[in-house]
């Protein structure tokens, strides 16, 4: 006999886990690199919000607070702390097969971005890659929306410093070169 | 660089995912996790709603007391406490006990009552000193709005309880009046 109230927790998880899986398994490909890492981590994080389920925001705040989970499971399995699932051997095998990541090109902008500090590449990858706005953001990473918009501009601030002067620093090369 | 040109670049660094996972891996993905032990009911009792404070109705308001004196740091010394809170109804009620107070020990007390309320201190001229002075606004244009306030005026916005749900205290119990004038610097009180 099924227990009503375990059944519209599984239907509320089975709604947002189709409705959200293929972006945060995205969220862990990009950040990893590593297919066989992303299936474990996307397993925690989904454990995560199954066992929290009452804390899962609705609506378009649900997918940022996945990816804020994500990101503490990730911080975590950088830290050693990662687990393999024996839950995910089926898509691990299928990510394994389909080769699903293809990196970014090596170019001299993908150099700065990775001189940025961490905090600065994550604020930028959530808007550009993720597309989420300030307040999703602010759900992501667990801090008010004023205070993503100013670590948001000083990171654009330091990324356009950066590139400018990787830009002065090419073009000095070339007249040297030019000589 | 222009922020959407800057996004632009960014987004060209995103590594390309290409994801073609059969909806039987999900599925089993799925009901591995829904078949492990969920937690226990979150216990839904709440904590005591938090009294509002008397200064802090709108957010993004803010209160200048100018309390003036000089706002000096004294390390070292045996620190009494810089501010009264009294509960009054849904009310704070914060006195400035100690108007020569490091902003810091306001922040700290504040913070020790789990109130989210930052106290910073500014400059204002002399004939500021050692009167109320409020602004209140959410932009450059609404800051330059400063005024000192005249006796028994309420400070716009946030303390007339018409046009929020917060007081303010009544000037009598407005302790921030300075007993030294310059130098001239004042608290203003951030929501």
């Amino acid at each position: 006999m099924h227990d009503p109230p375990r059944d519209g927790r599984r239907e509320r998880f089975g709604e947002f886990f189709s409705a959200n899986h293929d972006a945060v398994l995205g969220y862990l490909l990009r950040r990893t690199g590593s297919s066989h890492d992303a299936a474990d981590l996307l397993a925690d994080t989904f454990l995560i919000a199954w066992r929290r389920l009452d804390e899962v925001p609705a609506g378009d705040q649900t997918r940022p607070w996945l990816y804020g989970v994500a990101r503490r499971v990730l911080a975590n399995h950088r830290r050693g702390e990662g687990r393999r699932h024996a839950l995910t051997d089926r898509l691990r095998s299928e990510l394994a097969e389909s080769a699903p990541l293809e990196p970014a090109p090596d170019s001299t902008a993908a150099k700065v971005f990775h001189e940025l500090p961490e905090q600065d590449r994550e604020l930028l990858s959530l808007v550009a890659w993720e597309e989420l706005d300030t307040a999703q953001i602010a759900t992501t990473l667990g801090c008010s929306r004023n205070a993503v918009r100013i670590r948001l501009h000083r990171a654009r601030k330091r990324f356009t410093k950066l590139l400018e002067a990787s830009n002065r620093s090419t073009v000095t090369t070339k007249a040297e070169g030019s000589r | 660089m222009k922020k959407h040109d800057l996004d632009a670049v960014t987004r060209e660094l995103a590594p390309t995912v290409t994801l073609t996972i059969s909806q039987d891996a999900w599925t089993e993905l799925s009901d591995g996790i829904t078949a492990t032990e969920a937690s226990p009911a979150v216990d839904k009792r709440r904590a005591p709603a938090r009294p509002r404070l008397v200064l802090v109705a709108a957010a993004s308001l803010l209160i200048v007391g100018a309390i003036a004196a000089a706002v000096v740091s004294r390390p070292g010394q045996d620190q009494p406490q810089a501010l009264s809170v009294t509960e009054m109804g849904d009310k704070l009620i914060v006195r400035v006990i100690d108007p020569t107070a490091d902003p810091k020990r306001y922040n700290a007390e504040f913070k020790k009552l789990g109130l989210n309320i930052k106290v910073k201190a500014v400059a204002v001229s002399p004939p500021f000193v050692g009167t109320m002075i409020s602004f209140s606004g959410r932009n450059a244009h609404d800051m330059g709005q400063l005024h000192r306030l005249e006796p028994g005026e309420k400070c716009n916005g946030t303390l007339n309880p018409r046009s929020s749900s917060a007081g303010r205290p009544s000037p009598e119990r407005r302790t921030g009046t300075p007993r030294r004038r310059p130098p001239s610097r004042a608290s203003p009180w951030q929501a």
